[in-house]
């Protein structure tokens, strides 16, 4: 048990000691790597012995480091943080493996190495952890390290993503803090497996559950943020195309998830059993997949289209949890009715199953795709549609684990993305059918289905834009063309053996389900409110006529899209090659986030803050200027008084305006001097008449006629 | 009697007055007079850890003012953690100074007012009723206000006339109201008992601090002037809010603070801040009682100026070019946290908060002191300057790192957790409103310290140099100005993964609201 805490800490220590070994030294690139891979084979061990320990899955234990952080961190083992737990050792040692080559010339690669350990270490923390303080405390700590992944290029455009994605990783995680107050003030507890019974009953204690609610949409502003959901996945079509490939890979298969596995907590223990949270992650979920598979089809660069297809898939895997939701919702409402029960369990079996064999997936699938992306930017220096064309040709290793993963993530029957879509949509239709036909959502649910079969279709048509680029279409530039197809030593054997473990499994999956995907979802039950129904064998015809119509359905939708965009609208000048054909202006991480949260929002309360904070101020120069008579500091004019002072620069002034109103050359006439000058003059002239004995007996004359007056008005 | 309490407050103030009298030419060079000064310093410390310990003895008649009300000393938790706290940010900014200030002109003055700023300050945290506190207010503006003019600019004697203006105004609205309440003081016959101490034999003692309020509240009711009571109390908390930045008579602070040399502004804003936090703390919980406080107008408004503080400051912090300026107001936002923590009265949000007085005494003084460390290498104040510069000085950057990290609030470092504490108590509260308010804005406030106080340490590691030529030249900084600046860091990171025994502590205290 202690072995999952030290699969937490150890990279941590790794990280540390790891940097204080090498950090002086440069060039030696290759010694690192293979410290990494040592460092993350130990991680990879020590996560896969409680799986042996335990082949049931059921939860348990619970170690407590007392007092860290404030509250304690708690961790726990249960089926489903045991798969990621390896899922997410294997995806770091693989693109350890990876960077073997990749990283080779990197100058920055201690420092990459040194952040990227700390966030498996992060990473596992949040799939170990048993309650909410511990998930956010390891949440935040990842936030930060796979900062320094986006940014770790330097360049300006790094720079910039770098930016949007601390923005919104700080902003997600004072969200998250937001909500975690919410609940513990009113609930107490934030351990797993204990909320959601407090939930349950303060419901039915007749609790208002809206702060619940609000709670909730903030922990999403948190989790949706690392997940890619809309509406704050702004950060992600730039943050994983500015990172170095190993890291997007990790980024978009592992830490994506963290998100997903964030908002499922939040689905089963804050908010169980209820309906409206469940249609809130479904419309986010739908919106997700058709905004990313739209985004996705339309991008003219390898690597962005990767990007939004990884922001299409998690559009998928929400709209499973939200199934999940409504499901668990709907078989509690058929408490009682037996029949009707049974069924909506095994639907929302296929639903849970559905999304975490989608997870799984995906995270395989855009391990190999990412890599892929940089085993061609290592050889092409860009991710351009129109460089990188034609690059695959005579590349049959290539060729061969690309389509795999390409396919398989469009949901190609055979392949295992056709499994968990399969499973997901089922679901829907299931859950339509159990509806009625009266029920509010079921039109709903009629719209879900048909853009979730669009949002297929949408996949297969970037994922077809890509593979055409890459191995069918020849370069424009036909020497660079002859350059691609002379390179036949384009990888080393590492890299190849990194992404060649990655697609392995991929058929594997696809073709014998129920040995595999369906093994380990069962063992991955995710542990939940409805704890006492039991695993429920899901009981789906995979190559059954109605399942394949689905995929049918998706496959000739994707066709359409790619000739109607791609073909006929991106490729509409030749000569030109791919255009991007989204418009530049609905951009909205540029026009509407960095707008508001950058630019206006510091605007206004910096306008507010700037009067709060001169009021007093304000007030004491006032009162100085009329009630107190503050004179201003004396200082020596340098001649004349300061009557002569006045009166000639008011002349001087007045003269220049004369000048400037009768259109003349201004020539300063220097009144001020020249009053100066006459002041001095008379003041002497005072001053020797002043004491001068005339001036004595004027006075002496003065009072005597001022007698003579008095002595006259008197009488 | 147990006169060794005074050791702590006079000594320094003795050792202060001699460096300042003294003729230059006493000390052969300035690294004589630098062995007086640390030798001071490290005696001085050592007395008031001696006190800290509990070993001098825990309370203190000096004189009589009048008949009632005695000049009175008393060690107690709060004042042990407090006077803890000074010592530390004392001794680090201490140190720090002796290489900061061969820079500076009229360093034997600067050692001299601050070794007396010391000893008020322990005396301020020793004083065992509120007129002995109040005096100590006094001494503590008075001493402080050389630091602020200490560079002569005419910029820095504005600055310090403003500090006085507002530090008096404040002080005075303070002893309007101890005026007000000596009314309705209990005379302790035998305080011995009610102030919990051991063989105190004085007949006659008013306004002592007695966890839960030493006013008869009784006589308050029965006289009728319940609403003039408040208002007094309020002008007290207005007039030390003063000292604690709090709107709307915090302006002095983002004035006087940037002008300091940086050691000294490290003190000023890490900890003779919370002098007026400490004088709050004192009048409220253990003068007036929370139980009066508790749902009336006072404790509204004294709320609402509280979130207003937080959010102005940290938005001024956020618009705010100058690095120095930048941390002053940051001082002003996160003051209004313990303050918005005090206001609550309840003992989640009272423990959070005198975390947080811990937490931000020791970030603070951190970033200060980071500041004046690349000040004074560089010559440079503005904040993009500094691009680039965590290549050549990689200690300094990341220990700023880290306390930057504290202060917004991000696990695993300390600030995480007083927020905690602070948000939770607002929400148990349930004044209407505020309750929710209050953590919003905590965590707006947090969002926009990341803002400003992040892009720094990003664009320290990661931009280019504004100059390369001029650049090459920088290294880390000498072992005396890097090693607090370290220690202060590696506070924050170790406060915040084993919080246990502080919170413990600190725990004990909030007692005083059970």
């Amino acid at each position: 048990m202690n072995g999952i805490v030290f699969a937490v800490l150890f990279p941590f220590a790794a990280a540390v000691l790891f940097w204080l070994l090498f950090r002086n030294q440069k060039g030696k690139n290759g010694i690192a790597a293979v410290t990494m891979l040592l460092v993350s084979a130990v991680e990879t061990v020590a996560v896969t012995l409680p799986l042996l320990e335990n082949v049931t899955g059921t939860p348990f234990g619970m170690v407590t480091l007392a007092g860290v952080g404030g509250l304690g961190l708690h961790f726990m083992y249960s089926g489903f943080r045991g798969v990621f737990g390896v899922l997410t050792a294997l995806a770091w040692f693989v693109t350890f493996l990876f960077s073997k080559e990749y990283m080779a010339d990197d100058e920055k690669v201690v420092r990459y190495d040194f952040f990227n350990l700390m966030t498996l270490g992060a990473t596992m923390g949040i799939f170990y952890a048993a309650d909410f303080f511990t998930l956010f405390f390891f949440f935040e700590i990842m936030s930060f390290t796979s900062f320094m992944w986006v940014a770790h290029r330097q360049t300006k455009e790094s720079a910039y993503a770098a930016g949007t994605y601390l923005g919104i990783a700080i902003a997600g995680g004072m969200a998250i803090l937001m909500g975690l107050f919410i609940v513990y003030s009113r609930i107490g507890t934030l351990y797993f497996g204990e909320m959601c019974w407090e939930t349950v009953a303060l419901i039915s204690l007749g609790e208002n559950p809206a702060w619940m609610y609000v709670a909730a949409v903030c922990m999403f502003a948190g989790f949706g943020a690392k997940a890619g959901a809309f509406p704050v996945h702004v950060w992600l079509p730039d943050s994983y195309t500015q990172a170095p490939v190993p890291a997007t890979a990790l980024l978009s298969a592992i830490l994506s998830k963290t998100g997903v596995f964030g908002l499922m907590l939040v689905s089963l223990e804050l908010l169980p059993l209820q309906g409206s949270w469940g249609v809130f992650l479904l419309a986010i979920g739908v919106i997700t997949m058709v905004v990313g598979g739209i985004r996705g089809v339309m991008s003219a660069n390898f690597k962005t289209t990767l990007a939004f297809s990884s922001m299409s898939q998690i559009g998928f895997v929400l709209t499973g949890v939200g199934m999940q939701v409504l499901l668990a919702e709907m078989a509690a409402g058929f408490y009682g009715d037996a029949g009707h029960f049974e069924e909506a369990v095994g639907v929302f079996g296929m639903a849970v199953n559905g999304t975490f064999i989608h997870m799984v997936n995906h995270s395989l699938v855009k391990l190999v795709l990412f890599m892929t992306a940089g085993v061609v930017f290592a050889r092409v220096g860009s991710y351009e549609l129109n460089k990188v064309r034609g690059f695959g040709r005579g590349k049959p290793f290539l060729l061969v684990t690309f389509l795999l993963a390409a396919a398989g993530v469009g949901g190609i029957p055979v392949l295992n993305g056709y499994i968990s879509k399969t499973l997901l949509h089922e679901s829907i239709v299931e859950y339509t059918s159990l509806l009625g036909d009266g029920a509010v959502l079921s039109g709903l649910m009629k719209a879900v289905e048909g853009l979730f079969l669009f949002s297929g279709g949408l996949t297969v048509a970037y994922m077809t834009k890509l593979f055409v680029v890459l191995f069918v279409e020849k370069n424009a530039d036909s020497a660079l063309q002859a350059k691609y197809e002379g390179q036949k030593q384009y990888a080393s054997l590492s890299t190849k053996a990194a992404i060649a473990l990655c697609a392995l499994p991929i058929p594997f999956i696809g073709l014998l389900p129920g040995l595999t995907a369906e093994r380990v979802a069962a063992y991955g039950f995710v542990r939940s409110e409805v704890e006492q129904w039991h695993y429920v064998p899901v009981d789906v015809h995979y190559f059954s006529p109605t399942s394949l119509a689905g995929a049918v359905i998706s496959i000739a939708v994707g066709v359409a899209v790619y000739v109607l965009v791609v073909r006929l609208w991106m490729l509409r000048r030749k000569a030109d090659g791919y255009r991007e054909v989204f418009p530049a202006w609905m951009n909205m991480e540029k026009y509407l986030y960095r707008a508001v949260f950058y630019t206006a929002v510091p605007f206004v309360l910096g306008i507010i803050s700037r009067i709060l904070d001169s009021i007093v101020d304000t007030l004491v120069v006032l009162l100085r200027r009329t009630v107190y008579c503050d004179r201003a500091l004396p200082y020596e004019l340098p001649e004349g008084n300061r009557v002569t002072h006045r009166i000639g620069c008011s002349m001087e002034r007045i003269r220049m305006i004369y000048c400037m109103i009768a259109r003349k050359e201004y020539e300063p006439k220097h009144y001020e001097h020249k009053l100066a000058i006459k002041s001095t003059d008379i003041f002497e002239n005072f001053r020797i008449i002043e004491r001068s004995l005339s001036f004595g007996l004027f006075m002496f004359c003065v009072g005597l006629g001022l007698t003579m007056i008095y002595l006259l008005v008197v009488n | 009697m147990n006169y060794m309490i005074l050791l702590p407050v006079v000594l320094p103030v003795i050792v202060g007055f001699a460096l300042l009298f003294l003729h230059e030419g006493v000390f052969r060079d300035r690294q004589g007079l630098l062995n007086v000064t640390g030798v001071s310093f490290v005696v001085s410390a050592a007395l008031a850890v001696y006190v800290i310990s509990g070993a001098a003895g825990d309370r203190l008649v000096l004189f009589r003012l009048v008949d009632d009300i005695p000049v009175y000393f008393a060690v107690d938790d709060l004042g042990r953690l407090f006077a803890g706290l000074v010592v530390v940010v004392f001794l680090l900014a201490g140190f720090f100074s002796f290489v900061y200030m061969s820079h500076e002109k009229n360093e034997k003055r600067y050692y001299s007012f601050y070794l007396i700023t010391f000893g008020v300050l322990m005396g301020l945290c020793f004083a065992g009723n509120l007129v002995t506190l109040y005096l100590f207010y006094e001494f503590m503006t008075l001493a402080s206000m050389p630091l602020v003019i200490h560079s002569g600019s005419k910029e820095a004697v504005m600055a310090a006339l403003k500090y006085l203006f507002y530090s008096f105004c404040g002080a005075y609205m303070a002893l309007f109201g101890i005026y007000f309440l000596y009314r309705y003081a209990i005379v302790f016959e035998n305080p011995g008992d009610a102030l919990g101490g051991t063989y105190y034999y004085e007949t006659a003692h008013m306004m002592g601090f007695v966890p839960g309020g030493s006013l008869d509240m009784a006589a308050v009711v029965e006289s009728g002037n319940t609403t003039l009571c408040l208002v007094a109390v309020f002008l007290m908390l207005v007039g030390f809010g003063v000292k604690a930045g709090c709107f709307p008579l915090h302006a002095w602070l983002p004035t006087a603070h940037p002008v300091a040399p940086a050691p000294a502004s490290a003190f000023l804003s890490g900890i003779i801040v919370k002098g007026g936090i400490l004088a709050i703390i004192r009048t409220v919980y253990y003068c007036v009682g929370a139980d009066f406080l508790r749902g009336t107008w006072v404790q509204t408004v004294w709320g609402i100026l509280a979130v207003i503080t937080l959010l102005m400051g940290s938005s001024l912090a956020f618009k705010e070019k100058i690095l120095k300026k930048r941390l002053a107001y940051s001082t002003v936002s996160n003051l209004s946290y313990i303050l918005l923590g005090l206001s609550m009265m309840n003992a989640a949000a009272f423990t959070g908060s005198l975390l947080h007085v811990v937490f931000h005494a020791l970030i603070k003084s951190g970033l200060f002191l980071f500041a004046g460390a690349l000040i004074f290498s560089t010559g440079r104040v503005k904040v993009k300057e500094f691009a680039g510069l965590g290549k050549k000085m990689p200690i300094l950057f990341w220990s700023y790192t880290i306390c930057s990290l504290g202060l917004i609030g991000i696990p695993p470092t300390s600030g995480v957790i007083s927020k905690w504490y602070l948000a939770t108590g607002c929400l148990e509260s349930g004044i209407a409103g505020l309750s929710w308010i209050g953590p919003v804005a905590l965590l707006v406030s947090a969002l926009l310290t990341a803002g400003y106080l992040l892009p720094l340490a990003v664009n320290g590691f990661l931009k280019a140099p504004l100059d390369e030529k001029e650049h090459d030249k920088y290294r880390e900084p000498a072992p005396f100005m890097l090693v607090p600046v370290v220690v202060l860091a590696a506070a924050t990171l170790l406060l915040g993964v084993f919080p246990a025994p502080l919170m413990e502590f600190v725990g004990d205290i909030a007692v005083v609201l059970k």
